[in-house]
């Protein structure tokens, strides 16, 4: 006799109507699921008194139901870390049964940062990830490096959002993200063979639920600001210091500045600038179908620079999923993004606008209010154009500073330009379950963007070396277009305690980039209006264009075996072939695998506060080609460029090859071997995760530098192995009391980086980043970290000229002539020379380690969260000094702790604007350290018997302090803005600070 | 799916087999050699040029200050080393030059005229730059066909086998080039029998062999295809480029309109304008030229020492001398001024053979990076002043007076009389005189083996200076053997 039974299914914390849970009568197959309403009904057999309510997110319930009719339940989220489902590479798995290196990063971590970009929700997150910022600027790019720096060009990780391989991840919104898996071991990315070298990050957007509509609105606004700033020297000191150091150039008389303060660049430069931003979610569905629409607009000014820039994007989506058929679901994930960003010269110790605000000389005022002297007069007679602020007034210019440094107002001031991208990223799917145990997917996608860059440059002087009076007008308008089709079909099935799963699948992705880009000039004037080729003289518009197709064809399977959800295996291999490589070379194979042993599954395992243990080992190959463009390994023929004058005003055109061959060229391959370590412990509150990695990259895809005497540039070539080995940890604990919860979580990354082969094609060194001294200051080495600081090594000030003497006639020195002040160089190669041969390794950009910590406080309706990150052991080298410009200014401290006689100071140099031995030596490398308080967010959530009445599900409001607090040594300006370029990492040539952000935010969902 | 779809299109790009099979696809292959002749800024400031004079005891580097451009002011103090940029960016360029004259001259099937005068034009023009490197570096690697990757590292080969891969190539050019009357006024600049026997010449003089080298530069001087400007400023105007003097020259020009946005920096291939020129003018901020002047500022570099310009006093030489520089007093008795103290490595001199002329720049768009002026490499008074020390070393002093003082008519100067000795030293004057800051003295001491005696106060060091270092990267990359003392 059965009886019918029914009730509701609500969510604990929201009590809302939960549709499509599933329903079974224990120890049957009986079962049914709630509507949308969350309503169920089905007929329970008389004996059977248990029923299971399971939905995925939810902790499973089992309910023994006695004779009731009926049974109401609630469900809690999943919070049980350890059995949290993860996407992995075309598919998930249950994370207690992981073999690989996987860390997660979830929604809420990140819904409430200021983050523009998704890359910087992962910096202290998790171990083994280190986010690099370019530049503090608005909408600058940001490097992620997962285990290390591995190539030698572009090492940044592998994006796959929803299944779609992206160029990068800049389009997307954090408020647009549900989870983000970090992929980092070779056994996890194997999956993606050829472009998993550098690892993988997984993206998942948020989808809608079935069950009642929902509306999420977030909102922010900030004001950013630059914290301490590094001091320059002000016009007293600047005279003084330039007169004792003999610069050549007129010097300015220190005389005539006692007492004087003079301009200080950098807080003219720097501004206080706004930050906002709104995104808005609408997410819901019926049981067969649901759908998410959102969008997002966000818009920051720059400290420096302000509207000049600015960055505005706007985001907008549509996911949706239907069932259509038992056995078909279909759906979409669609974004589109637009974005405006204005830039300011930066990351140049030559023309950037914080470089040059850091070299200008403090006796030059912003602007002349009261006549021009005579120097700026001289030049307006002589017909240059001086800008001009919008209230009329000349800026100054300098009577002192030569080259190319210019006022760094006047250059915001003559900064017209901007980057306008518009992008579509998205992928239409099909899943079908044709038969029991089988699942086939197919996958189409696009990643396209389209890009102009225009900008114009109107006239102006600051010296004779920067001067400009042709106004000219210069677009770039780019495009990039992906198609990636996927198809693939997963086996999932369990025979007593086997589960096994099957995958087998085909990938192919199509690239085409196109550029057309314009330059011309002399403009008809000096406005926006006529900054297009119509209006410019045709015989001086110059026009440009190309193109360049790829492609990339991948055969890839898994097999995944659990035995009694003990003992776990996993064997993956990708068959990968690409276009970029010459025939022949194509096609290779990245195998890996893994096991896992869940120890604490095992009878003998005693019942002790440790709940749960596994340990685990994966060994695999990756690929990486991200370095290559189409023709690399050829000998081909160009004409670019290649033209000389004829006699009579016109040009014959000529050809050559491009580069010598190279038809040994193979993929980059990267292979590693991960152990691992979970523990749950105290009934999972506290969750342990250690890892040992070591990742070697082999044939690493550099350009080959064939002796001068062959007669062209090389091509490119597998240059050397480069490994990065270390240890990750991570900790998690939480806990709750009655009104009061907290969480603290914590991670710990080491990072050992060392060049350890180089292919005999290339020197035994190569040649990095030069800095303003000429000097070439990083370079890639056997043995040595990669792209290392090289430089002379000093030990110290000469304090006298006794002390001199001994130190020539000890060690046997000629040709080299210090006077007392002059800093020790080392004869590193004992020849008795000071030579460049003598320079040597004096730091390098790569931390020791790097670490991150969360601390998450809530009583009763309030939050609090602090999270700092740090990094240990990098070093920055400050490379904005120009020593062919002897008088430009430079920081207090070289004044104030300058050597000033016998025994005055053994650690800084006496005062000089142009020594090779100083300024191309370990005294411009600083420890970089610093640890960062990244947020510091108080944040009230209204008590639900208030937002109830006013109808909503949740209101949050808070205030934020971001990257406010730092501590560090380094002198600079910031120890954390980095560099565009991959061999120039560490290298200060005049950053533009991360600042400090002051927010306050407004979360609501009804 | 297959293969087919890794086939990709490589844009732009043709085959090294589908190219050097026409006409036109020879052409090409030859004006890519003439293109790496303009290649003086291709990493960086390393122009020839200024390798070669800078060393000499014509100027100093100049500049900003002494941290700017190092390898300039290195060169300049005789503090030079193996990795100079500058003395790297000349080999690379001769070396550049010798692997696009092999293609042509290996690839190129000789089918008919026209290809074989290609050949001969390639032949010559990797002949000039063998003689560039051995005049300089002394021995150096050879390669006349394209190596394997396997076959980068090479020897050093003995200076006396260049110079016989030298002659052999000029003197096979020779018999198929074109006399340059027989060049349309487009192709002036190309590589003529004349430019040729000169260089033959030339490389016989280098070597002291002297009856060879009088033979080859006395057929260009009957050959009656060159002539002196009757004016000598007439060598330093854009209209006398390419004229009746003119027997090598490099060709720039100031049409391509640079700006600051788009001038090609770091790519010596791209380079179609002399910015070299603008580097070389004098410090802008502290130059101000007379009225009418058009010798406008520039960025400070290569000074006239006031060694050089007593000689023109001394040889009351005043037609040269208003061409090749003037002194700070003559500037400003003219008008002009110059507003500076303490400006380093000036020594009261301005430079004004390959000065920095508005009228050889483009108005119309920024001046600074559009110099038009050419590169004279070979001038017919050098070659008149070549054959005159062939001739005095073959024992015709008459000759070499007849040469030497059609020279000096032109400058307004007396005729030489004098014999023996004094007439050696009155070539060496004339040389000096006629070709200063043209890129010829410090190689003409050296030869002279007068480098300790002109230069030794400057730095120069008897067995060291007399050979640039073999750059530090090919020692290194190449396995090479070293020059003494470097």
């Amino acid at each position: 006799q059965d009886r019918q039974v029914s009730g509701k299914v609500l969510d604990t914390e929201t009590n809302t109507a939960l549709p499509g849970v599933s329903i079974i009568v224990k120890g049957t197959s009986t079962g049914t699921t709630t509507d949308i309403d969350g309503n169920y009904s089905l007929q329970v057999p008389e004996e059977n008194t248990t029923l299971i309510f399971s939905f995925i997110g939810y902790a499973t319930e089992e309910i023994n139901i006695q004779n009731r009719s009926v049974v109401d339940v609630s469900l809690t989220t999943d919070v049980t870390a350890l059995s949290e489902v993860v996407v992995i590479g075309y598919g998930e798995q249950q994370k207690s049964l992981l073999t690989g290196a996987i860390s997660s990063i979830e929604a809420e971590q990140i819904t409430n940062t200021s983050t523009l970009r998704v890359e910087q929700a992962l910096q202290g997150r998790t171990a083994g990830v280190n986010v690099l910022a370019n530049s503090g600027s608005p909408g600058s790019g940001l490097k992620v490096r997962i285990r290390g720096t591995g190539s030698n060009g572009d090492s940044g990780p592998l994006y796959i959002v929803d299944g779609i391989r992206t160029g990068g991840i800049e389009y997307l919104d954090p408020s647009e993200i549900a989870s983000i898996e970090v992929l980092k071991d070779a056994a996890s990315a194997a999956i993606y063979g050829a472009e998993g070298a550098n690892g993988v990050v997984l993206i998942s957007t948020k989808t809608g639920k079935a069950g009642k509509p929902q509306i999420n609105y977030n909102f922010q606004y900030g004001i950013q600001t630059v914290g301490d700033r590094m001091e320059m020297m002000n016009a007293q000191q600047y005279a003084e210091y330039l007169n004792e150091a003999g610069a050549s150039g007129t010097l300015p008389d220190p005389a005539d500045f006692q007492g004087v303060k003079g301009t200080d660049w950098l807080d003219e430069l720097f501004e206080s600038a706004p930050l906002q931003k709104h995104s808005l979610n609408l997410s819901g569905g019926s049981e067969n179908s649901t759908y998410l629409v959102g969008g997002s607009f966000y818009t920051q000014d720059g400290v420096a620079g302000g509207d000049k820039a600015q960055f505005d994007r706007y985001t907008a989506r549509l996911n949706s999923d239907h069932q259509v058929k038992d056995w078909l679901k279909v759906g979409n994930r669609l974004s589109y993004s637009h974005f405006k960003r204005s830039t300011i010269a930066e990351d140049d110790e030559f023309g950037s606008v914080v470089g040059n605000a850091i070299l200008m000389d403090p006796t030059t005022p912003v602007i002349y209010t009261d006549g021009l002297p005579a120097h700026a007069q001289a030049a307006l007679d002589a017909g240059e154009t001086l800008t001009k602020d919008d209230d009329g007034n000349y800026y100054g210019i300098s009577r002192y500073v030569q080259g190319e440094i210019g006022n760094p107002l006047a250059m915001i001031q003559n900064t017209r330009g901007e980057i306008v991208q518009d992008k579509i990223v998205g992928n239409i799917y099909a899943e079908l379950t044709p038969i029991k145990h089988i699942k086939f997917t197919s996958r189409f996608g696009i990643d396209a963007a389209f890009q102009l860059n225009h900008e114009w440059f109107p006239s102006y002087y600051f010296s004779n070396e920067r001067k400009n009076n042709t106004p000219t007008v210069r677009d770039n308008n780019e495009k990039w277009f992906t198609t990636q089709w996927e198809n693939f079909a997963t086996y999932t099935n369990s025979i007593a305690e086997h589960d096994f799963s099957i995958l087998l699948g085909t990938s192919a992705i199509n690239t085409v980039y196109n550029k057309l880009n314009g330059s011309g000039g002399p403009m008809f004037d000096e406005d926006d209006k006529f900054a297009y080729y119509d209006y410019i003289p045709d015989e001086s518009d110059r026009i440009g264009s190309t193109r360049e197709d790829k492609s990339l064809l991948s055969y890839f399977g898994r097999v995944s075996y659990t035995f009694s959800d003990k003992y776990l295996l996993n064997a993956t291999f990708r068959y990968d072939g690409s276009s970029l490589l010459p025939d022949g070379n194509r096609w290779d194979l990245f195998p890996s695998v893994s096991a896992g042993w869940v120890v604490s599954a095992e009878d003998f395992f005693p019942e002790a506060f440790i709940n749960f243990l596994k340990v685990r080992a994966s060994w695999g190959e990756n690929g990486n080609l991200r370095s290559l463009t189409p023709g690399q390994y050829a000998s081909i023929i160009t004409t670019q460029g290649i033209r000389y004058p004829t006699g009579t005003g016109g040009f014959y055109v000529g050809a050559e090859p491009d580069f010598l061959p190279n038809p040994d060229l193979v993929w980059e391959t990267s292979e590693q071997i991960d152990l691992g370590l979970d523990f749950g412990l105290l009934d999972d509150q506290l969750r342990v995760t250690v890892d040992y990695y070591n990742k070697t990259t082999k044939g690493l895809l550099t350009a080959s530098t064939p002796p001068h005497y062959i007669g062209n540039d090389g091509a490119t070539v597998n240059g050397g192995d480069v490994r990065n080995k270390g240890f990750e940890f991570e900790v998690a604990y939480s806990k709750s009391a009655g009104d009061f919860y907290y969480e603290i979580s914590a991670n710990m990354t080491t990072v050992d980086n060392e060049v350890v082969y180089l292919n005999p094609l290339v020197p035994d060194k190569i040649q990095g980043a030069g800095v303003g001294t000429g000097w070439t200051a990083s370079y890639f080495e056997e043995g040595l970290p990669i792209w290392y600081f090289r430089g002379y090594k000093t030990d110290g000030i000469f304090q006298n000229q006794e002390q001199i003497d001994n130190y020539i006639s000890q060690n046997g020195i000629t040709e080299y002539s210090p006077v007392p002040g002059d800093p020790v160089v080392m004869d590193i190669n004992n020849d008795g020379r000071i030579t460049p041969e003598d320079q040597t390794y004096i730091g390098d950009p790569h931390p020791d380690f790097l670490y991150g910590g969360r601390v998450n406080v809530g009583y009763k309706g309030f939050d609090l969260t602090v999270f700092l990150q740090g990094s240990k052991g990098n070093d920055i080298l400050m490379g904005f000094n120009r020593t062919d410009r002897g008088t430009v200014n430079k920081p207090e401290f070289f004044y104030k702790d300058r050597w000033t006689g016998e025994g005055s100071t053994n650690d800084w140099f006496a005062a000089d604007t142009d020594n090779p031995y100083v300024y191309n030596s370990d005294l411009m490398v600083f420890n970089g350290s610093y640890a960062r308080i990244k947020q510091l967010q108080l944040g009230y959530t209204l008590p639900e018997n208030l937002i109830n009445r006013l109808k909503f599900n949740s209101v949050r409001v808070y205030v934020s302090l971001e990257d406010y607090f730092t501590f560090t040594k380094y002198p600079g300006l910031d120890p954390e803005a980095g560099s565009n370029d991959d061999n120039s990492q560490g290298i200060d040539r005049g950053v533009y600070p991360i600042p400090k952000k002051f927010m306050t935010g407004l979360s609501l969902s009804f | 799916c297959s293969d087919d779809y890794l086939d990709k299109e490589i844009y732009g790009r043709k085959s090294t087999e589908e190219f050097y099979k026409t006409d036109q696809d020879a052409f090409r292959a030859t004006i890519a050699i003439y293109d790496i002749l303009q290649y003086h800024y291709n990493t960086g400031w390393s122009s020839n040029y200024l390798v070669k004079t800078l060393p000499s005891d014509e100027g100093t580097a100049g500049g900003g200050g002494s941290g700017d451009q190092p390898q300039y002011q290195n060169l300049d103090d005789f503090a030079y080393d193996s990795q100079n940029g500058g003395v790297l960016g000349t080999w690379r360029m001769a070396y550049f030059g010798i692997f696009r004259a092999n293609k042509v001259i290996n690839l190129v099937e000789p089918e008919n005229d026209f290809r074989k005068t290609l050949i001969a034009e390639a032949k010559a023009l990797r002949a000039y730059n063998y003689f560039e490197l051995v005049s300089m570096f002394g021995d150096v690697p050879m390669i006349l066909t394209e190596p394997d990757q396997s076959e980068y590292e090479q020897v050093r080969v003995a200076s006396s086998i260049v110079y016989d891969q030298i002659e052999k190539d000029l003197r096979e050019a020779i018999e198929l080039l074109p006399l340059k009357s027989e060049y349309g006024a487009a192709d002036q600049f190309r590589v003529s029998k004349g430019t040729a026997q000169a260089l033959l010449g030339k490389a016989y003089l280098y070597q002291q062999e002297w009856d060879s080298a009088a033979y080859f530069l006395d057929a260009v001087i009957t050959s009656n295809q060159y002539d002196l400007h009757d004016n000598y400023a007439d060598n330093w105007t854009e209209a006398g480029e390419l004229g009746k003097e003119s027997v090598f020259e490099v060709q720039f020009v100031s049409s391509v309109g640079y700006d600051w946005g788009n001038f090609p920096w770091d790519n010596g291939r791209l380079q179609e304008s002399n910015i070299h020129i603008q580097l070389m003018g004098s410090r802008g901020g502290f130059y101000e030229p007379a009225p009418g002047d058009s010798l406008i500022a520039g960025w400070g570099f290569l000074y006239p020492s006031e060694k050089i310009y007593n000689v023109f006093v001394n040889a009351g030489d005043s037609v040269r001398k208003v061409n090749t520089l003037m002194s700070e007093a003559e500037l400003v008795a003219a008008g002009g001024a110059w507003n500076g103290e303490n400006v380093w490595d000036y020594n009261g001199f301005i430079r004004r053979k390959y000065g920095t002329y508005s009228n050889q720049t483009n108005a119309d768009a920024v001046a600074e990076l559009n110099y038009a002026t050419n590169w004279r490499l070979i001038r017919y008074s050098d070659v008149l002043l070549m054959a005159a020390e062939a001739f005095y070393n073959a024992g015709d002093e008459g000759r070499a007076r007849t040469e030497l003082n059609k020279v000096r008519d032109r400058a307004d100067l007396d005729d030489v009389v004098a014999t023996g000795n004094d007439l050696f030293e009155a070539i060496v004057t004339e040389r000096q005189l006629e070709l200063a800051f043209e890129g010829f003295r410090f190689l003409d001491l050296i030869r002279w083996g007068r480098g300790s005696q002109e230069l030794g106060d400057l730095g120069f060091v008897e067995g060291k200076h007399n050979l640039f270092p073999i750059p530090f990267d090919d020692v290194v990359r190449g396995n090479l053997s070293q020059n003494d003392k470097w």
